[in-house]
């Protein structure tokens, strides 16, 4: 089995390239999981995107996500998770991420048939951005799941952009 | 999630001690310009108030081991001040031009930044044209105001001009490789006049002691330091991928003078003063004599068909001139002359070839009858030489070849041989055993009870008892069950939880382990040596509780050692435990490879030790490398450059090749390419060749025995049911190449964990092969044909071609160091995703032949772990540790 679809990806890359604002990713493979194919594939198409990339390569525990995505000021987390217990493990990021009042870090993921659908509304349900399915890959290819993780952190409609504020006006 | 918004760039009159998240959420308003040029300089002004803190630069050449040495670097900083220091580490790595992005990998590296003292933020270049971005001292002001002990700057290196970093830090450290070129090179660095200490690393590479005096008579020179040696100039030689590597520690303690200088804390040191300036233990898995020995083998199989090819040319030749002379005898002429040319031609043959020409009438009439008569350890076995089908026809299990010509014969028996005889192309047995099917039952699942359940189900109706254990991926890398979430979601998924002894012993229950009709594989790598530990120690713990129950008393401890002795010598099966291809494929690794390499060889010098003769201690696997994306070129080079790896690696701790070649065996996965066809017999052909010529081993050393499993990469998720179609034709071809075992893949394993119906229908695979399909009645059928030859003869070359080239890169080790072998799986994966994407490469029902209908939403079941079998497995450990606590330290 591939790991990656490459049905329909755009032959062209986005043309909706951020503007001089800079994304900060952190991204890996889940604790006990060797999959890398999948993350590295997504991280430097997201690093062609624009984005600045953290990237931990595999096998790594919630609690050094968590210790990255925060000392390092990301603006998302991207996950592969090939193993199983990926309910756990991105509920647990969710739970991590709240307790330290960082909730205004996205969460994506994937983990191809993996995860399967019931289990992909769960988890956003309870506050991961997105989890990418096969499905997903086939209709939208992998630069559009990059963009669309781009356009989240971006234009998500409930945050203001950094680059346009002023800064003064938000200090306390 | 409630609340999302982007915290704003805080005031940087907020920064102060210990507030990490002020200080890193200023980094990020820095960077962006989110602050006025007053607030900057305020910034700037506040932190040179503030008392001095030590700011170390390290830099370097790409590759050199920046990332590593500097994790080293904080590792001694925490031993040595007992986590008595904070430290921030701002790593710097450079904006692509072209796309704005970066790629931020310094975290990779880092291991020992996981405590609280250590605050560590990544940055990229992004608008400036250096390595250095536009407010880096504004950001290292702002790191100071958050009051650290030490600052750690790491740029990256580009090109020679890499000084840049050198007015923004108080030391600074450059790090390179001996592999700088000629002595002269050194001249164009800048960082050899600016920085104040160095360190050459990867100091086990050639030439480093060179590298070593070339560099400090370089320093020597710059600084014109005449009037001391070369030798006490600030270089150091280093190995910053060694655990615990002296050379690190030296130049770490060289380090803390220069940063004292600059006003580092006075703590109390707790390592030892070395007076060492470079690593002591360089000593290589692979003696430094023996690193072409790849290129070597490549050139003992290209002789060995050279000299079939003189030889061959030879015996042609004799019997031609041997046939004139006949010809003319009976034509009354005189032929005189030729015995003289004769008597040259047999005088240049080989004794062996002449031996095997010799011996041909005679193997064939062994194999003409009806029976042939094979002893093996002491036992005659008959074997029936032919099987009658329904019409009546009888076919030969071995069908010999008809060759007239004695070079045609003799190229024949060298090249091919019947199975069972050198170079063992056509299979290294005689004839298959018919007792046993190559078929392996597969479990792994939950907790040890479900699986043990599964494994007496699936084995219910065979004798013989071939059980392959899959473990959880808790287990795999060597963790214990835990209710922490990350863990817990894991524990008894995609495979079993075996965290202690008694776990191991539940798995096997029921079956004797010391049976020779059982076989177990167990598909564990990282800590296969513990594992394997808890297997013998089921298998023995099973002989002493026999003993009881027939005695109605625990042995005496003669006894047990006896039983002991017993068990080792029957147990039988397959601990996968290899750690190259975990590297170069699967990336289970959990020790470094130079460790665990180590420790493979304590196990099989038990095994050598302890007669363990039925048990392999490694599977040479090329499946996981295949999985990855390998084409089977790839993955046959791979598989067996890492074989030999391990073969060098035993004799260079003095291991004899006969005394463990037998523990060897392989895996490789069998996907739709031609080359498939005849991956074993090139595997076999090349394994014997090189055993038998390069390293003298005995025969039973030169057959290499393998297992087969079909691809897991060849199924797909679109008309799943096509699937079992690959299976087959892969399966066919890996029982006419005579794989010694083999595991045929459920269709539906692309989309989920294989259900029994499905999993029922891939055992029917073999078995219609094995019973049913009438060429399979016959055991050398792929022998004789014009195009399995061709194709023999070109996968060989192919292979031995990318010896030469892992070779040139230092061997198997050596390329892993540079990601060789993983850069060239991925390149050849993509390169099969984009052919499947643009349909160059057909595959039926998922991108040609496309079923008009749409297919059934699939009613998935899914396998996974009770929330039970979790808590179950998590209670036992606990209980576990309870009862053996007065044990444990």
């Amino acid at each position: 089995m591939s790991v990656v679809s490459f049905q329909k990806s755009s032959k062209n890359p986005s043309t909706s390239k951020p503007g001089r604002k800079w994304l900060r990713f952190v991204t890996a493979a889940s604790l006990f999981d060797g999959h890398d194919a999948a993350i590295n594939i997504m991280r430097r198409i997201l690093q062609s995107s624009g984005a600045e990339v953290i990237h931990l390569a595999h096998n790594r525990s919630v609690q050094e996500i968590v210790d990255a995505a925060v000392q390092e000021d990301v603006d998302a987390i991207a996950i592969s998770s090939y193993q199983g217990g990926h309910i756990e493990y991105f509920k647990y990021l969710v739970d991590r991420l709240r307790e330290l009042d960082a909730t205004h870090i996205k969460i994506f993921g994937g983990g191809g048939g993996v995860i399967i659908p019931a289990e992909i509304e769960e988890l956003h349900a309870y506050g991961v951005s997105r989890i990418y399915s096969p499905n997903d890959g086939q209709t939208i290819g992998l630069q559009g799941m990059i963009d669309d993780m781009l356009r989240r952190c971006h234009d998500g409609d409930d945050r203001p952009s950094r680059s346009k504020s002023s800064g003064a006006q938000h200090r306390r | 999630m409630m609340e999302m918004i982007v915290p704003a760039a805080p005031n940087p009159a907020e920064l102060n001690t210990g507030d990490r998240i002020t200080l890193t959420r200023t980094i990020t308003g820095i960077e962006n310009g989110e602050y006025s040029a007053e607030e900057l300089a305020t910034l700037k002004d506040k932190a040179d108030s503030v008392k001095a803190t030590p700011i170390l630069g390290i830099t370097g050449t790409g590759g050199a081991g920046k990332s590593s040495s500097t994790d080293e670097i904080i590792r001694r900083f925490r031993q040595d001040s007992g986590d008595s220091l904070t430290i921030a580490v701002l790593a710097i790595d450079p904006t692509r031009k072209k796309t704005g992005g970066a790629l931020l990998g310094d975290r990779i590296r880092m291991n020992a930044i996981g405590h609280s003292n250590i605050f560590m933020r990544s940055i990229a270049t992004r608008d400036a044209t250096v390595e250095i971005p536009e407010r880096l001292s504004e950001i290292i002001a702002a790191i100071k105001l958050s009051g650290f002990d030490l600052i750690i700057v790491e740029t990256p290196g580009i090109g020679q001009g890499d000084a840049g970093i050198v007015p923004f830090v108080d030391t600074s450290l450059y790090v390179m490789t001996p592999e700088f070129g000629a002595a002269s090179q050194l001249e164009k660095i800048d960082m050899l006049d600016y920085a104040d200490i160095f360190a050459i690393n990867k100091f086990d590479r050639k030439g480093s002691e060179d590298a070593l005096r070339d560099v400090c008579k370089q320093v020597q020179r710059n600084r014109e330091a005449f009037d001391r040696m070369p030798d006490k100039m600030p270089v150091f030689g280093t190995i910053a991928s060694k655990f615990n590597d002296d050379g690190i520690t030296a130049l770490y303690q060289a380090l803390v003078p220069l940063l004292r200088e600059k006003g580092l804390l006075d703590y109390a040191q707790s390592i030892e003063s070395l007076d060492t300036k470079k690593s002591t233990q360089t000593t290589l898995i692979i003696p430094a004599g023996q690193q072409r020995y790849l290129a070597e083998i490549a050139e003992v199989v290209r002789d060995y068909h050279d000299q079939v090819q003189t030889q061959s040319q030879l015996a042609r030749e004799r019997q031609q001139l041997a046939a004139s002379k006949t010809m003319l005898d009976t034509a009354a002429k005189d032929s005189s002359e030729l015995d003289e040319l004769i008597a040259l031609k047999d005088n240049a043959m080989d004794s062996k070839a002449k031996r095997l020409l010799d011996a041909w009438p005679q193997l064939r009439e062994d194999y003409s009858g009806e029976e042939y008569v094979v002893k093996v350890r002491d036992r005659e076995i008959r074997t029936a030489l032919t099987r009658t089908s329904l019409s009546g026809t009888k076919i030969p299990r071995v069908a010999l070849p008809d060759y007239k010509d004695h070079g045609e014969l003799l190229k024949w028996l060298l090249l091919e041989n019947v199975p069972g005889r050198f170079p063992f192309t056509a299979g290294v047995f005689q004839f298959k055993r018919e007792s046993e099917d190559p078929t392996r039952m597969f479990a792994g699942e939950g907790d040890a009870f479900r699986t043990n359940r599964r494994f007496k189900q699936l084995s219910e109706h065979s004798q013989a008892k071939r059980l392959s254990t899959a473990f959880d991926s808790v287990t795999l890398y060597g963790f214990d069950p835990a209710v922490q979430p990350d863990i817990y979601g894991k524990v008894g998924n995609s495979g079993v939880s075996i965290a202690t002894l008694d776990d191991m012993k539940e798995l096997y229950s029921g079956f004797d382990l010391c049976s020779p009709t059982t076989s177990v594989s167990m598909t564990i790598n990282g800590p296969a040596p513990t594992i394997l530990a808890m297997y013998m120690n089921a298998a023995i713990d099973q002989q002493v509780e026999k003993f009881k129950g027939a005695n109605d008393a625990a042995p005496t401890a003669e006894e047990y050692e006896s039983l002991k002795a017993q068990a080792l010598e029957n147990v039988r099966g397959t601990v996968q435990a290899d750690i190259l291809k975990e590297d170069q494929g699967q990336n289970t690794c959990i020790f470094s490879t130079e460790f665990s390499l180590k420790l493979m060889g304590d196990i099989q010098e038990y095994f050598t030790a302890n007669k363990i003769r039925n048990f392999y201690s490694v599977s040479i696997s090329g499946y996981h490398i295949a999985e990855a994306g390998a084409n089977p070129i790839s993955q046959l080079a791979f598989t067996l450059s890492n074989g030999f790896t391990f073969v060098e690696a035993y004799i260079a701790r003095g291991m004899k090749v006969d005394d463990f070649a037998h523990n060897l065996s392989f895996f490789f996965s069998n996907g739709m390419d031609p080359e498939y066809t005849v991956l074993g017999r090139v595997a076999r052909r090349i394994w014997a060749t090189a055993m038998r010529f390069k390293y003298g081993a005995s025969e039973r050393s030169q057959k290499l025995k393998y297992h087969i499993q079909t691809s897991g990469r060849s199924l797909h998720a679109q008309e799943m049911s096509f699937n079992d179609i690959r299976t087959t034709l892969q399966a066919l071809i890996a029982v006419y190449d005579n794989c010694n075992s083999l595991h045929t893949n459920a269709y539906d394993e692309a989309v989920t964990t294989p259900t029994e119906e499905s999993v029922r229908r891939a055992m029917a695979i073999q078995l219609i092969i094995n019973k049913e399909w009438g060429l399979a009645v016959n055991e050398n059928s792929s022998q004789g044909s014009f195009i399995i030859d061709e194709l023999t003869d070109l996968l060989e070359e192919a292979v031995l071609q990318e010896f030469e080239r892992i070779s040139e890169r230092g061997g198997v080790l050596g390329a892993m160091e540079t990601g060789y072998q993983r850069g060239k799986i991925q390149d050849e994966s993509m390169y099969y995703e984009h052919r499947k994407h643009d349909g160059s490469l057909p595959l039926i029902g998922v991108n040609t032949f496309l079923n008009p209908e749409p297919e059934a939403e699939l009613e998935i079941e899914l396998a996974r772990s009770t929330e039970a079998e979790k808590q179950s497995q998590i209670d036992r450990l606990a209980a576990f540790k309870s009862k053996n606590a007065e044990h444990a330290e």
